[in-house]
């Protein structure tokens, strides 16, 4: 009966985290949205205080202005993280053990703790003096995190390529034990082609990857071609990867489905 | 009983039997005959002519040459319905599907410049 009960539970909870995973997910997007939406409302209301406040630079403008711009800063660095922690999400959901993108990862979350960071000091903002401190020291620091957002949609792109190559690989090595022996040569050399395509498609995700420089971050993310040049790479790789799969796949029906 | 005698007496009438009788009814219609042979000539051959053409249509519709047809191959039939897959289509769907535009998601832009001095608004 314990044992019944026991067995009850487990399902009931392997049901609840499916659930709440899936809500996980939902929420790093959802998240981000609404950050970024405060922010744009935020910012907006900043934009007209501020104005009023130089027009007529009231005490009682000042006031406003001042309130609306720590709310602005807040909302907007809140949004900067939203959006790290939402790029960390999609990587982490390609479920990939990959080192060259892990240092892009680690340099993700720790400029997502910058921003939430900024955010918080944002709130001890008192004075106009203050504000100005506060944004004066924030441009000498965020030009490093902002250009990390850039990597870590690079390493998102590289992370799906490389869970393609995984479940790939996988394909190859669940369809090799289902030919019939002796495996006929022609099909023999075909299977070879395939890992050797593989390999091939492998040596370019990894140069994309190791070609994104951390150490040289601010410089290579203000590069106009920063996106630009990776997309030609992208595709290349991504036609490479579906050219092997037709292969593969041919190789399936033809060899290991049965055939009606 | 006795048979009663039909006798004409009209004088009209007699001439008109008496050139019956004679042959002289005719002259008018020889005449008419002799004044427009011609036309009458030519109307039978056209007559003629149109007569042979219809006979002509006739034989010809009866004597229709045969029409040589290639045999029916039937409807094409689709074979999609019986294609073999394979177990690792959502791998190639995987791939159509992913995105290769850059940047995505696309980088909103962010004021780092909030302050209440400068007029850069």
């Amino acid at each position: 009966m314990n044992l019944i009960r026991f067995t009850f539970f487990a399902v009931f909870l392997l049901v609840v985290s499916f659930f709440t995973s899936s809500l996980v997910l939902a929420d790093a997007k959802s998240d981000y949205d609404y950050q970024y939406s405060q922010y744009r409302i935020g910012y907006s209301e900043f934009v007209i205080l501020k104005q009023d406040y130089l027009n007529t630079s009231s005490l009682d403008n000042q006031q406003k202005a001042m309130l609306s711009a720590k709310q602005t800063i807040l909302a907007r660095d809140l949004a900067k993280a939203s959006l790290n922690w939402y790029l960390m999400d999609r990587i982490a959901s390609y479920n990939v053990d990959y080192n060259p993108i892990k240092p892009v990862i680690t340099s993700l979350d720790t400029a997502r703790q910058y921003f939430l960071g900024q955010a918080q000091k944002s709130q001890s903002i008192i004075t106009q003096e203050d504000l100005k401190k506060f944004t004066q020291g924030y441009l000498t620091t965020i030009t490093e995190n902002d250009s990390l957002i850039k990597f870590g949609i690079v390493v998102n792109k590289i992370a799906a390529l490389v869970r393609i190559q995984t479940d790939s690989a996988i394909a190859l090595d669940a369809i090799i034990p289902k030919l019939s022996t002796p495996i006929p040569s022609a099909l023999a050399a075909r299977i070879q082609e395939l890992k050797d395509s593989s390999e091939i498609i492998d040596g370019k995700i990894d140069l994309l990857a190791n070609n994104l420089n951390l150490a040289d971050a601010i410089a290579e993310s203000v590069n106009e071609i920063f996106f630009t040049s990776r997309v030609e790479k992208l595709v290349e790789i991504r036609e490479l990867q579906l050219d092997w799969i037709n292969r593969l796949i041919d190789i399936d029906i033809n060899y290991v489905q049965p055939q009606i | 009983m006795s048979n009663p005698k039909f006798k004409i007496t009209n004088p009209e009438a007699i001439k008109l039997l008496n050139d019956i009788k004679s042959g002289a009814f005719l002259v008018p219609v020889k005449d008419w005959i002799t004044r427009f042979k011609w036309f009458l000539v030519s109307g039978l051959v056209l007559a003629v002519l149109l007569i042979a053409l219809a006979i002509g249509n006739a034989i010809y519709r009866r004597n229709k040459p045969p029409v040589f047809l290639p045999p029916d191959l039937g409807t094409p039939v689709s074979t999609t319905g019986n294609a073999v897959k394979s177990d690792y289509e959502w791998i190639r769907q995987n791939i159509q599907d992913l995105s290769t535009d850059l940047p995505d998601p696309v980088i909103p832009p962010f004021d780092n410049s909030i302050d209440l001095e400068s007029d850069n608004i």
